[in-house]
């Protein structure tokens, strides 16, 4: 990458500012420094985007994030052909977006409707055949050691999957879902960069990139359970509920 | 859309929430919704839903701070539906999608409904007249449970069409369930009709009984003998276990075959 001196400092007292801002933002501005999965194409307009002065931390955080929801899906396809995929969601959520989409006409009936559901994946897989189960990009699990189970290896508790997972610390007293499925022939899961993790208004502070050389993305486990290790990550376009598998334990709520 | 307000441990930032004053936390959530606005959100759509956080932050806000988040997201649909200011379509789209978890238990829910009355009925050509933003404002009255009339509905799904069906069917039910099941053997065999019995029949059966639900539907001839809707509901038996939802689904099946 070619930039001149003094863009490259500025790039630096950029990142550095980053840092004092917050500790998701130090987090972040140490992902930067790590990610590796961005195309050199990518790196070249991240560091064209840092190397210009900024009047507010505020200001060069919505830079990055507006630069960052031009770059998502721009990483490495995974290494994970084939597999099942395991997804956690909250109930609420998917009802959210069920109604968002006009699939029903309030939340309400959207989240009794998939408590009805849940009680087996055909039922789930039959009513919501053609329904997005994602707003824009979905991000999942998988086993690389057991490719038709995507639970093997991970915690049975509600509270340990979410922590496992990296998820919301805002979802852990919701009910969540699990949804276990396929993906399309036409869709292929990627490797998570800081384009995903940094697009949306708020940055996810659970996330670190792939360590070089891997063909996923790795979870960061909450730092209460770090000693459960991560799990594989990846993220994949938006898929239906025809993906869903036929299992009756595909779909599941955990209260 | 520039202040973080979740910490490095994922925790809603309320500190920074209870240092905001009134106006303050508008225009935060000003900015949030306007974040939805084309150009600024559309190019890449890949960020959560701008009223997600909004939303977040009232279930975990104390009664304060709901109370404010309550008075700035009236305030902003009042100026909106009294035309004092243009916003984009997307985003007066987040702002209607976060009324119903807001205001549905709160005391403010007739105001809210009656201003979102005031924009549909309304006579002026801004975004309220943009289909999606109808179609987002008939959701947010379905949410809060209002009991719009059997005309009403029926206007609305004249304007709107097939893709308003669930919501027109979830309205009808609140103000009649025997005008919502007639209204549904009215209308033409499609996918959206297939969805909207095989979701909405088992809970109308949760909610009214399956004598009842039974009986409407036999009373409507076109009903029960809509091959997509006898269709649509084997498939919701098919292969399933035995379940209180197969028990009802089974029930609707059997009462809608033909005789």
């Amino acid at each position: 990458m070619s930039l001149p001196d003094a863009e490259w400092q500025q790039a630096r007292q950029n990142l550095d500012l980053l840092c004092t801002h917050s500790g998701i933002h130090r987090q972040a501005a140490e992902n930067l420094r790590t990610e590796s999965n961005l195309t050199s194409a990518d790196l070249q307009r991240l560091a064209a985007t840092l190397a210009v002065p900024y009047p507010s931390t505020d200001s060069l955080v919505t830079a990055l994030t507006l630069l960052f929801r031009d770059l998502t899906f721009h990483g490495p396809e995974a290494d994970s052909g084939g597999v099942v995929f395991l997804r956690m969601v909250s109930t609420d959520v998917l009802a959210k977006h069920f109604a968002d989409c006009g699939y029903f006409g309030s939340q309400f009936s959207a989240r009794r409707s998939i408590r009805n559901g849940t009680r087996t994946a055909k039922t789930c897989r039959l009513k919501w055949t053609t329904y997005t189960l994602g707003k824009f990009l979905m991000w999942a699990t998988f086993c690389p050691t057991a490719a038709a189970n995507p639970r093997s290896g991970l915690p049975a508790s509600k509270r340990d999957l979410m922590c496992v997972l990296g998820l919301s610390h805002l979802d852990r007293r919701k009910s969540m879902l699990i949804i276990q499925y396929r993906l399309p022939g036409t869709t292929k899961a990627q490797v998570p960069t800081v384009a995903e993790a940094y697009s949306a208004s708020e940055w996810h502070p659970y996330f670190r990139p792939a360590p070089p050389g891997r063909r996923h993305g790795l979870t960061q486990p909450w730092p209460e359970c770090a000693k459960l290790g991560p799990r594989p990550e990846v993220i994949h376009s938006v898929i239906a509920g025809n993906c869903i598998m036929d299992q009756d334990d595909c779909v599941q709520e955990l209260p | 859309m520039t202040v973080q307000i979740l910490t490095v441990d994922g925790q809603i930032d309320m500190a920074a929430f209870t240092e905001m004053s009134a106006p303050e936390l508008k225009d935060w959530i000003c900015e949030r919704l306007l974040s939805a606005a084309p150009g600024v959100y559309a190019a890449a759509q890949t960020a959560e839903p701008a009223h997600y956080i909004i939303q977040r932050l009232y279930e975990h806000a104390d009664a304060a701070l709901r109370e404010d988040v309550r008075r700035a997201l009236q305030e902003i649909l009042g100026v909106l539906v009294d035309g004092n200011q243009q916003w984009p379509v997307q985003a007066v789209v987040e702002l209607l999608q976060v009324l119903e978890p807001v205001f549905r238990e709160s005391d403010d829910i007739l105001d809210v409904k009656s201003a979102i009355h005031t924009a549909i009925d309304g006579d002026s050509v801004g975004p309220f007249k943009v289909d999606s933003v109808r179609r987002a404002s008939l959701q947010a009255l379905v949410g809060l449970r209002d009991r719009c009339g059997y005309e009403f509905w029926k206007h609305q799904y004249e304007e709107l069409g097939p893709s308003a069906l669930a919501t027109v069917f979830e309205g009808l039910t609140l103000y009649s369930v025997d005008a919502a099941i007639h209204w549904m053997g009215t209308q033409p065999e499609t996918a959206e009709l297939r969805a909207c019995v095989v979701n909405y029949l088992p809970l109308l059966i949760e909610d009214y009984g399956l004598a009842r639900i039974e009986a409407l539907v036999r009373s409507s001839s076109t009903l029960s003998h809509n091959p997509v809707i006898c269709s649509a509901l084997r498939e919701a038996t098919f292969h399933c276990v035995e379940t209180p939802e197969r028990r009802i689904a089974v029930a609707l099946a059997n009462c809608l075959a033909p005789t």
